[in-house]
Parts: structure tokens; sequence; C-alpha cells
């Protein structure tokens, strides 16, 4: 098993800085995401690890060996793309035999191996079909099946469940994080799906504008997002984040207010998720109301849209609720579920 | 059932009168070859031979023998095929010999277009080349300049290679001429294949050249087989570089030999019965050809090789 390092990665398309002095350790066998918006950089720093892009500065380790001189085809990592890229003229059986053919293993080897890891991934019977007479399911397995019938140093993923259904992507998801647990070769994973990276991670990388804002277990970064980006980004429906100003210790935005004795000046941005807000009476000790603007029922809750001068607020209330739309409704929270950040950095302030 | 637009009719009307208008010339070609003497030579021409003969298709591709017999006791030194028109510089020899000449230069232009198209095009497709758009432009402009206008510059490089009067030279001219189109189809018939099937190979560790050979080319056939069509077409139909720069008589192309042949004689007669049948003889391979890459050919040109 190999670790991997990122050490002051920068990669520049001319003027443009795609990865911008990005450190990573990746230890054995874990299993990292790297999650952000598209044009983050998050696939600029997969390739640089597979050595399709060139590394503008900066070393890569794989193990104990700095890979960046190294060419892609002596690296020994193995890539899944987002198209599948299946050979269409090989069958299915040539296709994840591949990778052993260049290796040049005996063909009784090559055989038993073909066996097991179509066994794996559920294959067996679809061998000998040619990759367009298989569902986006099964090609998705034939591409994994091909990318770990040689146990690579590392495997990269570059956004393989996107071209999949909804409920398809569910299955391959819990596939991929079994596989995982099977083979234990240390992974690194593109999404800009963060209930992908949520749930298969060991660690998320979370990434904007080429920068790694944050990196740690996907419960520490729901929990403690670093920056404003982080938070928005991470969970469903994302968080609040209300722009305002501390005045007095108070915070004042153009619809919200909280008194919460804040020890700071100036603007800021609260955040809180939407499942912490509290509907409350008019007469309670409330923080300002809003208008519903539309109310969506998911089953287990209630989702209450709010609009607010120039951002919206969600809602996640009890289901039982009921609240038409056009009515006035009253949100209380607490300090404890608020976060807060600079407006200028955003960063995260500890108030 | 198919629904058929209002207008469906002029679809056929079009093209039929496309049809008539492209192929009439080889329906007189043919008709001409096979009317007697008399019957082609008039002032009132017939579009349809009342009497058949073979007899210009026997004559012309057993022209060298007939005059070789005709002639035995002139020309016993001289090689067999070639024959002396007493009184004309024509040179010539037999068009077997020549069909056979002009086939060993085709194929030649084949393998040469296929292997320098291939090369070219992958590079221009998958390698990260500086100003590669440019070079590319570069390289298909050629495609405007007509091969006569350069007979000058092209005389002087084959002298300086020592390729004049010879087959190679003639291939490697008629490569040259058909490259800037070879290279544009096969640039098209790699663009339409993901990257990331080459990035695939390149991962599991694969070579430049096997990738080509392995991954690229089984997914670019269309393209490979236009380019197999168009230098076919390009080498078999020229005539100008080949009356320019092959001289000795038992390396004459075949359509110099027809040429040669339709206006032999020292009587400056157009043999056009010799000449119409040498031609349909000389249709035969392309006919061939074209007909059995056809399918491929038009996917070739529009450009749709792979998708996934």
């Amino acid at each position: 098993m190999y670790s991997v390092d990122l050490i002051n990665l920068t990669k520049k398309w001319g003027k443009v800085t795609a990865v911008n002095d990005v450190n990573l350790h990746i230890e054995e066998g874990e299993f990292v995401v790297l999650l952000g918006p598209s044009g983050c950089g998050k696939t600029t720093t997969m390739r640089l690890v597979a050595g399709l892009e060139e590394i503008t500065a900066g070393e890569i380790k794989i193990g104990d060996q700095i890979v960046n001189e190294i060419d892609p085809r002596k690296r020994d990592v193995s890539m899944v793309f987002q198209n599948y890229s299946l050979f269409p003229h090989m069958s299915v059986r040539n296709n994840i035999a591949y990778p052993l053919k260049m290796k040049k293993i005996p063909s009784a080897e090559q055989e038993k191996k073909i066996n097991d890891v179509s066994k794996l991934v559920e294959l067996q019977d679809l061998l000998d079909r040619k990759p367009a007479e298989l569902s986006g399911g099964q090609r998705q397995r034939v591409a994994l099946a091909r990318a770990i019938v040689r146990q690579p140093r590392v495997f990269l993923m570059d956004e393989p469940l996107s071209n999949l259904d909804a409920i398809l992507r569910v299955t391959m998801r819990s596939e991929l994080k079994n596989l995982h647990h099977r083979l234990g070769v240390t992974t690194i994973y593109v999404t800009h799906d963060q209930v992908e990276a949520m749930t298969l991670a060991s660690r998320i990388a979370v990434m904007s504008d080429g920068k790694l804002l944050q990196y740690d277990t996907p419960q520490i970064i729901f929990d403690e997002p670093s920056t404003k980006f982080v938070a928005g980004f991470i969970g469903s429906p994302a968080m609040n984040l209300i722009n305002g100003k501390v005045v007095n210790g108070k915070f004042i935005s153009d619809t919200i207010n909280a008194d919460f004795s804040i020890n700071y000046e100036g603007d800021i941005t609260l955040g809180i998720r939407p499942d912490k807000i509290d509907i409350v009476d008019q007469n309670f000790p409330n923080n300002g109301s809003v208008k519903v603007f539309s109310n969506e029922s998911t089953g287990e809750s209630n989702l209450i849209t709010c609009k607010m001068e120039d951002q919206s607020l969600i809602i996640k209330a009890d289901k039982n609720t009921n609240y038409e739309i056009d009515n006035e409704i009253f949100l209380n929270f607490k300090k404890e579920d608020c976060y807060f950040f600079d407006s200028k950095s955003e960063d995260r302030l500890k108030l | 059932m198919k629904k058929y637009s209002g207008d469906w009719y002029w679809y056929y009307v079009i093209n039929s009168v496309l049809v008539i208008l492209i192929l009439f010339p080889i329906y007189w070609t043919f008709i001409s070859s096979v009317k007697k003497p008399d019957e082609l030579i008039t002032s009132e021409p017939t579009f349809y031979p009342h009497t058949w003969t073979w007899q210009y298709y026997d004559r012309i591709w057993n022209y060298d023998t007939a005059v070789l017999t005709s002639a035995t006791t002139a020309t016993n030194n001289s090689s067999k095929k070639i024959h002396k028109t007493t009184g004309s510089v024509t040179q010539t020899i037999g068009i077997d010999d020549a069909f056979t000449n002009s086939a060993i230069v085709s194929v030649g232009t084949i393998i040469f277009s296929i292997i320098v198209s291939t090369f070219a095009g992958y590079g221009l497709t998958f390698f990260r080349i500086p100003f590669k758009e440019v070079l590319f432009i570069l390289l298909i402009t050629p495609i405007l300049v007509p091969a006569i206008s350069l007979i000058i510059p092209i005389y002087k490089l084959l002298k300086v290679l020592g390729l004049t009067d010879s087959y190679l030279g003639l291939i490697f001219l008629h490569t040259t001429a058909m490259l800037p189109i070879g290279i544009f189809m096969m640039r098209n018939a790699f663009s339409s294949i993901p990257n990331s099937l080459r990035e695939v190979a390149l991962l599991e560790g694969t070579s430049e050249l096997k990738i080509i050979g392995n991954v690229m080319l089984p997914l670019a056939i269309p393209g490979l087989l236009t380019v197999m069509v168009f230098a076919m077409y390009t080498s078999w139909n020229d005539y100008v570089l080949a009356f320019l720069f092959i001289n000795s008589p038992e390396k004459t192309m075949l359509n110099i030999a027809l040429a040669k042949i339709a206006l032999g004689g020292s009587q400056f007669e157009m043999k056009w019965g010799s000449l119409t049948a040498g031609s349909m003889i000389s249709f035969i391979p392309i006919i061939i050809f074209y007909t059995l890459l056809q399918r491929y050919f038009v996917r070739g040109i529009t450009g749709s090789a792979v998708k996934e």
C-alpha cells in the first residue's frame, strides 16, 4: 500500500492558475474525495497525480518516490473516467484483460484474475459482450474492473458516477465503498456531489478556485466548516448564509435580527443549517419575520423557502406543520447553532 | 408506415437529372468502345450501338503483341514489349504492362499515404504541440495549389533525390498530392475518439505505437478506408505527373499509355475505339475499389467514426 503526498502543488495554464499551492497528505489505503464546483481544479489535481498533466511547481510523492518526472506509463496508477472510456471494439473480457496484457502476464493467470475481478463486480455473465451492449451501470463496473484488475499503487476516479441515473448512483456508491474496503487500495476520488463525498470519503478535501480550503473527515467538515464556502457547499439542503452586520453585539440584517451578544463589530455572515431554525409564535421572543415563498413536503419533513431581500432562506420544519404560501412566519435560532464568517475573507470566526 | 413529405418526387426529379448528367459521359465512353468503326465515326451519332463488337478491347489489351507480330522482322533486337512506330517518336508498351505499372504506383501511394496520414493525424489530434492549429492549416493548405504550378521545383527536387523516372519518385509525388486531404481525414477520424481512451491506455503502460495499433486504428477504420480511396483515386487518375516524370517506355503509366495509343501511329488520327475501350479498362479498379469501400467512404467524409 502506498501513501500519496502533494507538496506545494501548482499548475498554471498560461496565466490561469488551476491548482494553487495545494498540500495534501493521503495515508495508505485512504479514500480521499476532492470536492468542489466545476472548474475548481480538482480534476486537474487528479490528472497531475496520474501524470497526464505536467506540474508547474511543487512535488507529488507516491509512497517514498517523487513522481514529478515519471512517465504516466510507469506511475502504476489506474484511473476511471466519467465517460467510462471502455475500448468499444473489445469485448468486456478483453477490456478487463487489457492492463494484464500490457504487463505481459501469462494467460492462465490473466484468466484467473479476470474471473476474480468479474465476480467481485458481478460481470461474470457479460464477459463476451461489447461495451455498446451494456447498460450504464454495467459499463461503469467494467471500467472499475479494468482499473482494479492489476492492483495499482493508487486508484484514481474522476466523477465515475455522474453519468448514471439517481437510483443507480446510490447502488454504485455502496458498491464502491464495499470494493474499497475489500481492496484497501489508496483512492483519490473527484466529485462535485457533496453527498457522494460525505458517504464515501475517509477524508474530504474541499477545493475552490484551485485552492484547498479544508481537508478533514466528513463529520468535521460538516460540523466545523472552516470557511463560508465550505459551509455553503456541504449539507443538503445547504446551510443558510445571511449577510448582515454586528452592532453593539447584536446581529442585524434586512429581515433577521438576533440579540446574541457577539463580541465583534462590523460586517459578518451568519450561517445556520435549515433544521436548526425554529418557527415560533408571534408572541415568543423572536429574531424577525419572513414570508413563506414555497412549501415542499419531502415526506419526512417540510422544506419551507422564504425570500428575503437578496437571498433566500430554507427551513426544514416538522412534517406535521402547514404553512401557507405568503403567510408570515416568525423565526428563532440559538447562538450555539450559528456559524459566523468574516464577510471579506469568508473565514470562520469563532465568536 | 413512414410518411413521405409532400414534395418527395422533387428528390427523384433532381437526383435523376444529376445522375444522368454524371453518368452520361461514362455511358458514352462505353458505347463508343463497343460500336463498329462505321457507326463510331459518323455524322449521326447513335445513342445505342446497333451492332456490338469487342474488337477494340481485344486489340488494346493485345496491342503490343499485335504490333510485334506484324513487325517481327524490324524489331527483333528491341525488348519484347517495346515497340517503335516508324516515323513517329511514340514509344509505348501494351496496356497490360501499363496497367501493372499503374497498379504498383497506386498500391505504393496507398501504403505511404496511410502511414503518413495516420501518424500526422494522430499527432495533430492527441499531442500537445505549440501552434498545432497553425501547423494543421499549413499542412492542408496545399490542397489549393495545383501540382502543375510546382513542376519545376518538383523536378529539381526529384533530380536531387535521384528519383526521376522511377516508381518511387511518382509514389512520393502522388502521396504528397493526397496528404493534405489524407491528414485532414485521419485527424477527423481521430478527433471523434475520446481522448480518455488514449489516457486509459497510457496509464496502463501502452507505448504510443501500440496505442495507435491496438486502440486508435480499429476505431478509425472508416477514416483509414477513405484515405485509401483518395490515394487510389489520386494515383490512378494522375496524368500530368506521370507524363512529366516517367520517361522510360517500360515504366509508362496506364493513362499515358492510353493517350499514346489513341494518338499512336503516324497518321495523327484519333483511335476513338481503342481509347474508349482502354478507358473502360482503366475504370475497372476504381469502380471495384469504390464499390467495396463506398459505405465507409461516406462515413469517413462526414467524420462520424466512433462516438460512445
